[in-house]
């Protein structure tokens, strides 16, 4: 059963509304119903009442993918916990293989070739940006 | 009420100086020459009609820049940037390939950008409060 077809049915299970007196139906009864349709529940003073399918739908829409990173999670990582530490290379470009710097400069491609020459096949690249500007907005280019 | 499905969600990454922003880590590869690559931080922009990165990624790829078509960019502020255009591969290992004509400038950005021709290939969807993007590798 796919997933959709799973919350529709999850939807649409028997849920018994005790609507009447206290001093009506025990256990017996209750188990009886879950059996009974719909016509001989009429006479009994019980009332089924099934969610409407549209719930089940909306549950279901709200179940996201999980987060994907792609290329340079690690790198993102370190990025992300050493904003700090970057600070020192503001101005400069970064080529940084899992939490390395394996080279900066102002030149981006004396740097790339800094890190070809120590074996990195694929730099991962970045600007880092002036420092002081926290009160500056980007927008765009 | 319009509901949109996507196949992946990312959280926006946290840019050099530590805000976060709607970023893929893209590879750019010469299509000709695949081995000369390089691994970038692109800034997806719904402002910017065409994708815009520096122009010394395109040297970098053996490509030559000045060979390229010419584009002219016309930021928000601020002189036009001229950019020309190359084909290149953008990937991902989760996207996919998308080979593209990707304007490279002839002056220094501060942001290597991907605008609506990149756009026009996925489906893409914003969550600005959650700090998410949604994207599924097909228009």
């Amino acid at each position: 059963m796919n997933g959709l077809q799973r919350a529709i049915e999850e939807a649409r299970s028997v849920r018994l509304q005790n609507v009447y007196p206290p001093s009506s139906v025990g256990s017996v009864g209750i188990i009886g119903l879950a059996g009974l349709t719909t016509s001989s529940i009429s006479g009994s003073g019980w009332e089924l009442r099934f969610p409407p399918v549209p719930q089940a739908i909306s549950r279901l829409s709200r179940e996201v993918p999980s987060a994907v990173v792609g290329y340079r999670d690690r790198e993102l990582e370190w990025r992300r916990t050493h904003v700090d530490a970057l600070k020192a290379f503001a101005n400069e470009w970064v080529v940084l293989e899992g939490e390395t710097i394996v080279a900066h400069g102002r030149n981006p491609g004396e740097v790339v070739a800094q890190a070809k020459a120590q074996g990195i096949r694929i730099p991962y690249i970045f600007y880092v940006g002036p420092s002081g500007r926290e009160n500056v907005v980007k927008m765009g280019l | 009420m319009e509901n949109v499905s996507y196949e992946y969600r990312f959280e926006y990454p946290r840019n050099p100086e530590g805000n976060p922003f709607p970023i893929l880590q893209l590879r750019v590869l010469n299509p000709s020459d695949p081995e000369k690559g390089l691994d970038i931080d692109a800034y997806l922009d719904s402002g910017a009609e065409y994708s815009l990165l520096n122009g010394w990624i395109a040297v970098l790829l053996g490509l030559d820049l000045f060979s390229g078509s010419e584009r002219k960019y016309g930021p928000i502020a601020g002189p036009i940037i001229t950019g020309r255009v190359h084909r290149v591969r953008l990937s991902h290992p989760i996207l996919g390939d998308f080979d593209m004509d990707i304007g490279f400038s002839t002056d220094g950005i501060n942001r290597d950008v991907l605008g609506r021709d990149f756009f026009n290939l996925i489906q893409i969807g914003f969550r600005e409060r959650q700090l998410t993007f949604y994207v599924s590798p097909r228009p």
